[in-house]
Parts: C-alpha cells; structure tokens; sequence
C-alpha cells in the first residue's frame, strides 16, 4: 500500500506528465466506451423493436425504408397500398399468416406519430394499459408512455393533429381533435413513442380535409369517404353511421393503409415463396425486418468500425505516451531509485513501483473515460432522441465496458515494463558514482 | 585493486583518504554491500555481509548501515519527513514520527519537515541527509565525501556535525575523502595509495 502511495505521490509531482497520459487515456477509453454502448443500446432497440414480425408488406419502393418506416418509425412511408390490395392477407383464414397488422401513418402530434391500426398492435410489443381503456370511437386515442409524458397529456385531454410526419405548425387538423382515452404502460419498444388510433380515425381526419394541391412524401389519405372495417375487428359499426351509409357507394380501392405487419404461423418455403410472390406479381413489395435491419447494421457497422479503431489508435498512443513519460521521468530519477535500494528496496520493489504508477494512470485514464462517455450520452441524449427516436440509458454499462477496463490495464502495465524492468536492473554502485 | 584491512571501533571514526582513482568509492561501495566482493571479508556488527542473500543484505544495508553521499538525493516527490519515514519502513523499522523530529531537531532542520527536499538549500539538504542516516540507528555511518563542496569553516561544521551524531548513537563513522584539510580531526587515518 505504501508502495501504491508513493507511485501515486510520484506522479502527482509531474502533474503536467500526468494530465497529459490521462488526457490520451481518458479520450481513447472514453470514445471506444461511447461507441460500445451505442451500438449496443441501438442493436438492442432494434432488435426489441422486431415484435416477431416476419414480413412487412406496403409500397414499392426502398425495402430498408419500408421497414425503417413500418416497424421503427423513423423514416418516411414509401408510399400508400389500397385496402383492396392488402384484403388478402388480413384474412383470418390464410394458411401463412398468423397475424397481420394493418398500419396507417401520415399525421402526427408534436413530432410522434400518430398510427392507425388495431388492438394487434399493441399486443405485438406486449403494451397493455396503464390508465384508461382502449380506444373505441374514431377520434379516441391511446398513448404510449413516452408521448404522455412528454407531450404532458392526460387521460380526456384533447389535441390536434400536425399533417405530415414532423412538427409542423401550418399544416394542421384543426376540424378534428383526437381525445386521449388511455395510457399504455412503458414498454421500452417504439411503441412508448406512437399514439395509437383506430385506422378509420386517419380517414376521418383527411376525409373532413379538401385535397390539398401538395402530395406530401405520398402519405396523404384524402381520398373520398369509404368504409372497409376487416382491418379493425375492435371498430364498433355503431359508432360510425355516416360512413356506413356511405359504403356501398365506396370501393375498398379508395382506402389506403401504409403497410401491413405479419407473422406467419412458421417460417418455410412457402413463406419464402410469398414474399417473392409479392415482389414479382404485385404491385406491392414484401420485405424481411431482421434481413434489412442487418443490412442496416452492417452499413453502420463500418463507420462503428472506423471510429472503434481510431478509438483504440488514440488507446495505443495513450499508451506510448504513458511509455515516454515513464521511461523519462526514470532517467531523471535513477538516483532516486538507487537511493531507493541503498535504504534496503529490494529490485521487485523498484519493478513494482513503476508498474504501479503504469497501471494508476490507466485506471484513472479508463475511469476518466467511462465518465466522459456516459456524461456525453447524458447530455446529448435529446439530440440521440431526435436522431434515432429512442431514448439512450445514458447510464446503463455494460459487459464490454469490463473488457475495456482489462485492456487499458494491460495498456498501462505493458507501457510500464520496459521502464520497470530498467528500475529493476538499476546499478546502484555505477548510478551513484556517476 | 587491494585495500588494507580495516578495523573501526563502535564509536570509532576513520577517515579513507586518498587522491582520485585510488578505489575511494569502490570501497565505500563494498563497504555497503553495494558492490559484490571479491576476496576477503567485510563483517558489521558480528555479521559477516558476505553471508547475506541479496534480499537479506538490502535489508541489513537498510538496517545497519547509514550512508551520507556527496550529493543529496532524494525522493523527489515527497516531504522531508516522508523521506525519513520512507527510510524506516525500507529497512523494515517502524515508522516512528517522534523519532524523525527529534533528529531534525538535532540537525536543525525540524522547521523544514514538511517541504520538499529540494525547496531546502544545499546545506539543509546535508543536514537531512546526515538525519537519514542516522534515522534506523545504524551501527556504521558511511560519508562519501561530505565537504568537498563546503569552505574551510562549513566543512569543519559538517565534520563535526558528523562525528557528534555518529557519537549520539553510538555509530561507527568511517569517512571517504580526498579533502586533505579534514585530516586533524581524525585520529584513525588509512591513506589509499593508487
């Protein structure tokens, strides 16, 4: 322990060696933490966020934007399907498919978005209700957690929508207020960040609207009354008089929905065939979420990799930097460690001594690091917020955060053995006659 | 190269004499286990250091043997009394705090115990070297040339200074030198002739 005091006192006298290895140490550590910890935090949102789903079906157009779009809600829709289209995989008896979830998108509140669908949607990311009850009338939401307690709305609170996907002030729905009839619970799925509705509360919205001259990112409903309810077992008939006077003069074409969301009842050859099927003979397009979102991944993989390995070239230079300042500050001080061994050191003391002061900068340096890492997530999480629609644990750690505590050990201990073993060799008659 | 033998006395001092590049420092070097002997034998205190495994004689050298260099040197980094604690808990004593002070009390030095070395002056800093050596109660005090850079009158103080503490704790002192003018203050003089 005295040992440990005095490699640390040795080192608090050249404070400006010392910031300067720890600034290194602390930069290279900190930035391989960071990239860890947000690839981690983005794989695992990813991957939580795929709800078992199989096969997303919707416009053609971008298969990694479909499913960006439909299951992460972070891109634009590739476009609209008409109902009609989409009538075959809603059937409850199709030999494939398990479930399959209508969506349709196109407006939001205050930057989240709002998403017609049914009471499947939820049940995909196991939300259920933390206050309220599920939706029932057009017009009737439910919000999931993250959206109730940012946009602060409670329970029989009402807003309007924004047209289109982003905050936008101009464009609003001010006919048509939705009313929040419950709360999901968190989920730590996109599904804390959606409000929910029935599909015919989308119409309704863009019904009462007059065709606007702009076709905006093709995610306009504005399509005259129709009615087509086999999307929306929960829609009760009742409620919605009007429209259904007016479906028999309507056709399912002029209904749109953005995509679908399916689960097969198992993954085979014929699953495969479908998704071909699609892509070939409609005019839809089928793709796969875990397919595309490796894709993704591997796309983001090698700018993760660039920054990772210029992370660890700061780590290595760190380390030098440590190397040189040890190996000089020895020079200045090889009287001292022979004083050392005239007071009774043995040579493992003076080894031990160096190594130690190595091993102190690098756990201050790792500590340093980690510290900063987690700070910047803190305090950019909003800025992540914008970018990738999650909210980062700022100060969640994980596993590989260890590994990198091991590494940086080594880094110090390997930056301090030359110097070390030179501390051990140190001839003390020769030293002191010089 | 031969030395003569040598014998000093518990409260005994003598002084090694010779020009340069008469073996001075290679003696005092074999004096304090700091070089590996050749022939003969050097016995401290009843114990033959030839004997002593390596660990064993860094801790005797530690224990039994002060020695004062020509130059200070110290730990850089620490205070004054953290040298002389550092001094104790190497040769495996204690640390004793009481007794530290009252060694550079004796020296003179008390008021700077907790500075830096090297913020002392050149003679303080003897002064602290000199407690250093005395600090485990050394049974030999070694002083490699401790005048050469002080004038007539401080390096008779320093002689003097020596031969009082070495007394105070019933040290042997044996000096190395070729300062000529320190002669007179010694009865036993072993002149080392190239």
């Amino acid at each position: 322990m005295k040992l440990l005091k005095l490699s640390f006192q040795n080192l608090l006298h050249k404070p400006l060696h010392l910031t300067l290895s720890l600034v290194l140490f602390a930069l290279g550590a900190g930035l391989i933490a960071l990239m860890v910890t947000l690839n981690k935090q983005i794989t695992q949102k990813f991957e939580s966020n795929l709800a078992g789903i199989d096969l997303i079906i919707g416009a053609k157009g971008s298969p990694l934007q479909l499913v960006l779009n439909g299951l992460y809600h972070l891109d634009a829709p590739t476009g609209n399907i008409s109902l009609q289209d989409a009538k075959p995989f809603l059937n409850p008896n199709h030999p494939l498919i398990k479930k399959a979830v209508p969506l349709s998108l196109g407006d939001s509140y205050r930057g989240f978005r709002i998403v017609g669908t049914n009471r499947d949607f939820p049940e995909l990311y196991k939300a259920g209700l933390k206050e309220g009850v599920w939706w029932d009338k057009p017009m009737e939401v439910v919000l999931g957690s993250i959206v109730a307690s940012t946009a602060k709305l409670k329970l029989g609170d009402t807003f309007i929508s924004s047209h289109g996907l982003t905050t936008d002030d101009f464009n609003q729905h001010e006919h048509a207020p939705f009313k929040v009839a419950g709360i999901l619970n968190e989920t730590g799925t996109v599904c804390d960040q959606l409000v929910l509705t029935s599909a015919e509360s989308i119409w309704e919205v863009h019904e009462h609207q007059a065709k606007p001259a702009l076709v905006e990112e093709g995610e306009d409903k504005q399509d005259p009354v129709a009615t087509e309810e086999t999307h929306d077992h929960e829609e009760g008939e009742a409620h919605d008089h009007e429209h259904e006077n007016q479906a028999d003069s309507a056709t399912l074409a002029s209904r749109e929905i953005t995509t679908l969301l399916i689960q097969f009842k198992a993954r085979n050859v014929q699953t495969l065939n479908l998704q071909r099927n699609i892509n070939q003979n409609t005019q839809l397009q089928a793709a796969t979420p875990a397919i595309e979102i490796n894709r993704l991944f591997s796309l983001m993989g090698i700018g993760f990799d660039a920054i990772r390995a210029l992370a660890w070239m700061i780590a290595l230079v760190s380390g030098l930097s440590i190397f040189i300042s040890l190996y000089n500050s020895l020079k200045e001080r090889r009287q001292e460690l022979a004083l050392l061994r005239v007071l009774g050191a043995t040579p493992a003391k003076l080894f031990a001594l160096i190594i130690f002061e190595g091993l102190i900068i690098s756990i201050l340096g790792y500590l340093a690091g980690i510290l900063i890492a987690h700070l910047v997530m803190h305090f950019s999480s909003d800025y992540l917020f914008q970018l990738y629609k999650y909210r980062f644990d700022a100060w969640q750690f994980i596993r590989e955060e260890a590994v990198l505590l091991l590494g940086s050990l080594a880094i110090g201990a390997a930056a301090a053995v030359i110097p070390a073993i030179q501390a051990y060799r140190t001839d003390i008659a020769k030293t002191l006659s010089d | 190269m031969q030395f003569p033998d040598i014998h000093v006395q518990d409260k005994g001092h003598c002084l090694i004499l010779g020009k340069s590049g008469t073996g001075k420092t290679t003696l005092l070097h074999l004096l304090a286990g700091l070089l590996p002997l050749q022939t003969g034998e050097i016995k401290i205190d009843d114990q033959w250091v030839k004997s002593l495994g390596a660990s064993q004689l860094d801790r005797f050298r530690g224990k039994k043997i002060g020695i004062v260099f020509q130059k200070s040197i110290f730990i850089e980094a620490i205070s004054v009394m953290e040298n002389l604690a550092w001094a104790q808990h190497l040769a495996g004593n204690p640390v004793d705090h009481g007794r530290i002070l009252l060694l550079l009390k004796r020296l003179g030095v008390e008021h700077q115990a907790h500075r830096l070395p090297y913020r002392l002056s050149i003679g303080e800093q003897q002064r602290v070297s000199i407690a250093r050596a005395l600090v485990n109660k050394p049974s030999v005090i070694l002083a490699d040339e401790p005048t050469s850079a002080l004038d007539d009158q401080n390096a008779d103080a320093v002689i003097r200074l020596l031969e009082e503490q070495a007394d105070l704790e019933s040290a042997a002192l044996i000096l190395v030198t070729h300062d000529a003018r320190i002669k007179s203050h010694f009865e036993q003089q072993i002149i080392l002739a190239a």
